[in-house]
């Protein structure tokens, strides 16, 4: 199956691919204990590919290389028979041939964990060979301990490690003793001793000539056994590589399913043509976890992009980046054949997904700067059909600018690519969906009943307070909707001056709580 | 006075994996792990052996002959790399191979069918040695030796092994003094202990478990309840930001490091005006780098096993100690610099000071 994303005109394919990851992880809730049978084989499974490219080069493996290939056959065979005593059913790619063959001339007669090694019984020559030279290797020993004993007899000791004995300088009569004795050589001296080793008689040099001879001729029958096996393993060869690929796909799709069982998700519906992003309790996997690894409750949302350009608003850690990520990233896995993380979801296919989170520090460019490129890149793509998640472009600058550029390119995306795009763009500058009349979708933000209290602030607990009192839900709100003043509750919870909060309320009594040119008449 | 040699400290440890760590080169590293390769196996163990990285060469650097190299027992579990080994491997019945591979290629992990001479050649990151060890005592092995070197202390690491033997000799330094004075100060650095108060030592392997700098501070609370809080930082190591690390330190009593400490480190900690006692806990003695005992209070929140040093009185250049000399002088020193009493072998000789460990300690 073809890796990556399906795109638009896959349609048929991607719900084929969703409806076999939803259906086995429907299975995976009936019966979970087949998928932990299988996870403990995978876990150790080797990786077989390697080795199968050098028998289509028709090289001779190694003997490791033939390891991973028996352990490969072996334990294919117990995903083979694992997946045919379950009752699932399993989409016809994953079904693994049979490698019995492989199994019975790489492991043969094992029982337990697969081990290989070039036993006698690949060559009677090889096993002969075998045979002789440990049979040299004893009378070799024999030899030595022959000499060694005689040594014992005449100094009293016998060699050691190395079959080296030192005797010390100060000892002159031993010294002597041991230089005088043919089964000794002297070797080196040192300030206190003077080392010797037991020398090899001339039946040893013989014996070990002998060995090394038969040592040479086992290397070679060793390699010939290991280009036999090599070219008899040919004969499995597509066997080996269809058993590859269909544990890889077996183990790729429980993953998603896994995925799938853990998020509770549902097959999404793929409309063909540009349709509105309809999207349900979706919710971010990795701030889902690490908020309820802090004890907190994660609140999915909900959105329609039914137009061209949505906005959305909402405080200062209120979600708003988040649910950019969320949507992006229901989207993009959707199209990757994996469930996405929510409860509904109704999408056409897109050919991309742009994402443009906080400005990409790239070295020499100022924020701005960078964000400027990255959009120019992004304008290069409108011809296409894509979702443009926009994350408060023009922050970086002077705020009329910047809200001016803003509308200014959420205006070009509309007119050049309101037919197959859908722009999600977020900001804090409220007036900015009424000013282009786009829907307007805001965080629903710090609650009524969230009303700070002051003993609160300022104890080291104000995050804690502010993610419990949160409602990160996207509500879709009017033009006329008055501006939420979460941005000085946010600083106030997190402790900034009251007198400071105080002066920054007159203010914004003073100028209103729209957001053009604000500061100017405050400083008049 | 019963007489212990080093296989019986080594068993009588119950350690499952021991590091033989070389202070230099030409130590006799390979005798000792030789030793105890022959020793387990005479006691009917079956050993299962493994090295961090490589070592340099395959000769000897004076007399050009080769260096002695590993002899595995037949039965004897080895792990090496697959660049090492002859493609048939035919004294190795297989029973791993790695999916990573280093420079030389994959781990091989089998089990010895005859006895032969090996060069062994492991991964170096503590994380896959550590691995490989517990792979090779599920297959079988009963006591995994690691061979490891000074710059290559990954062996050591309480992660990887539950005790280690420190093998130095004439080699390490040009005269008797200083050979003994550098193994008793790497004895003392490698004694650092756990924290005592176990709600700190609680807290120190949370913060190195989630592997981030933290802060460990004093609450005022009541009876029974927590007297320290963890306070994670951003950071993951301290390395080139020591100063800022230390500026964040505030009323903390601890600061636990998961990674390297480096001597800057633990430099700024005695200079800056902290809290007197003000303590860096290291992840294990393997993680402070330093070039001498640390002066501001130093503890690890994973003590290392320090069972025995070994010593070879046969320096390459051909000058050598009187071997019983040579042992008194290690022990005396390690007691002296480090105030500890650790058996010193010469297995070659047979010299040993085992340090009184019958006794009980007075005063």
């Amino acid at each position: 199956m073809k890796a990556g994303p399906k795109l638009p005109g896959e349609e048929r394919e991607l719900e084929a691919e969703l409806r076999e990851v939803y259906s086995l992880s429907k299975a995976l809730k009936e019966c979970p204990d087949v998928f932990s049978r299988l996870d403990s084989v995978f876990s150790s499974l080797k990786d077989p590919f390697h080795a199968i490219s050098l028998l289509k080069e028709e090289k001779a493996l190694t003997a490791p290389e033939i390891f991973v290939l028996a352990h490969f056959a072996f334990s294919a065979g117990r995903v083979r028979s694992i997946m045919a005593e379950s009752e699932v059913k399993w989409p016809a790619r994953t079904v693994v041939p049979s490698l019995e063959e492989v199994e019975k001339l790489l492991l043969p007669g094992f029982a337990g964990q697969p081990v290989f090694y070039i036993a006698d019984s690949y060559s009677r020559e090889l096993a002969r060979l075998r045979a002789e030279r440990k049979a040299k290797e004893k009378l070799l020993r024999d030899e030595m301990a022959k000499e060694a004993a005689e040594v014992e007899r005449l100094l009293g000791r016998r060699p050691g490690l190395h079959e080296e004995i030192a005797i010390k300088k100060t000892n002159a009569e031993a010294v002597e003793k041991a230089r005088l004795m043919p089964e000794l050589g002297e070797v080196r001296k040192t300030l206190t001793h003077v080392h010797f080793r037991l020398k090899a008689t001339r039946e040893a040099l013989r014996l070990e000539r002998e060995i090394s001879r038969l040592r040479q001729r086992e290397t070679h029958l060793e390699g010939e056994v290991l280009a036999s096996l090599s070219s008899d393993l040919r004969k499995w060869e597509c066997d080996l590589e269809r058993a590859a690929w269909a544990v890889g796909e077996l183990d790729y799709l429980m993953r998603k399913a896994e995925l799938a069982a853990r998020w509770n998700a549902k097959e999404p519906a793929i409309r063909r043509g540009l349709s509105p992003l309809v999207l349900e309790g979706a919710f971010h996997p990795g701030v889902r976890e690490e908020v309820e690894g802090r004890g907190g409750t994660y609140q999915p949302i909900s959105i329609v992009l039914d137009s061209p350009v949505a906005v959305v608003t909402g405080p200062n850690m209120g979600g708003k980046t988040v649910s950019l990520a969320t949507v992006g990233l229901c989207v993009a896995l959707a199209q990757w054949g994996i469930l996405p993380p929510c409860d509904r979801m109704e999408f056409s296919l897109y050919d991309y997904v742009y994402f443009q989170p906080e400005a990409p520090g790239k070295p020499g460019l100022s924020s701005f700067a960078a964000e400027v490129v990255a959009l120019k890149e992004l304008l290069v793509r409108t011809g296409d059909r894509g979702l443009i998640l926009l994350d408060e472009v023009g922050r970086g600058t002077n705020p009329s600018q910047g809200l001016a550029l803003y509308a200014a390119v959420l205006d070009y995306l509309r007119r050049k690519a309101g037919d197959r795009s859908h722009v999600m763009a977020s900001t804090h500058y409220h007036g900015l969906a009424s000013a282009l009349d786009v829907p307007h979708w805001q965080v629903a933000g710090l609650t009524p009943s969230g009303e700070l209290e002051e003993s609160e602030a300022g104890n080291g607990k104000d995050l804690d307070w502010l993610y419990r009192h949160m409602d990160y839900r996207l509500v879709r709100v009017g033009p006329d909707t008055p501006v939420p003043q979460d941005a000085l509750m946010v600083a106030k919870v997190l402790g900034l001056d009251r007198e400071i909060i105080r002066r920054a309320e007159e203010f914004v009594g003073k100028t209103g709580p729209g957001d053009f040119g604000g500061m100017s008449r405050v400083e008049a | 006075m019963i007489s212990l040699d080093l296989v019986d400290i080594v068993l009588g440890s119950g350690a499952r994996s021991v590091a033989i760590v070389g202070t230099a080169k030409n130590v006799g590293k390979t005798v000792t792990m030789n030793y105890l390769i022959s020793a387990l196996t005479g006691c009917g163990i079956t050993v299962g052996l493994v090295s961090s990285g490589r070592d340099g060469e395959v000769t000897d650097a004076f007399t050009g002959e080769p260096k002695p190299s590993i002899v595995p027992p037949e039965g004897a579990w080895i792990a090496t790399a697959e660049g090492v080994l002859p493609d048939s491997a035919g004294f190795l019945e297989i029973a791993d191979v790695s999916e990573r591979a280093g420079v030389l290629g994959r781990t091989v992990i089998g089990r010895m069918r005859e006895s032969q001479p090996v060069e062994l050649v492991g991964p170096q990151s503590a994380r896959e040695l550590a691995r490989i060890v517990h792979r090779l005592h599920e297959l079988g092995a009963r006591v995994v030796l690691v061979d490891g070197a000074l710059d290559r202390v990954a062996a050591a690491s309480p992660s990887v092994t539950e005790a280690v033997i420190l093998a130095t000799g004439a080699a390490a330094r040009h005269d008797l003094t200083s050979v003994a004075s550098s193994v008793a100060s790497l004895v003392k650095l490698w004694s650092v202990e756990e924290p005592g108060d176990p709600e700190v030592l609680r807290l120190a392997r949370r913060a190195i478990g989630e592997g981030r700098v933290a802060f460990l501070d004093r609450e005022a609370v009541g009876v029974g309840e927590p007297r320290f809080r963890l306070r994670l930082t951003p950071f993951d190591t301290v390395l080139g930001r020591e100063e800022e690390v230390l500026s964040q330190a505030g009323q903390a009593h601890y600061v636990v490091i998961p990674g390297a400490v480096s001597e800057k480190l633990l430099d700024e900690a005695v200079n800056r005006d902290l809290r007197k006692g003000f303590t860096v806990v290291a992840k294990d003695p393997t993680a402070l780098f330093v070039k001498s005992y640390p002066a501001c209070p130093v503890s690890v929140a994973y003590e290392m096993d320090l069972l025995a040093i070994t010593v070879n009185p046969v320096a390459v250049g051909g000058y050598s100690y009187e071997p019983g000399e040579m042992v008194r002088a290690v022990a005396r020193e390690v007691r002296k610099i480090a105030g500890k009493r650790l058996p010193v072998f010469d297995v070659v000789s047979g010299e040993k000071d085992i340090g009184e460990v019958h006794e009980v300690a007075v005063g």
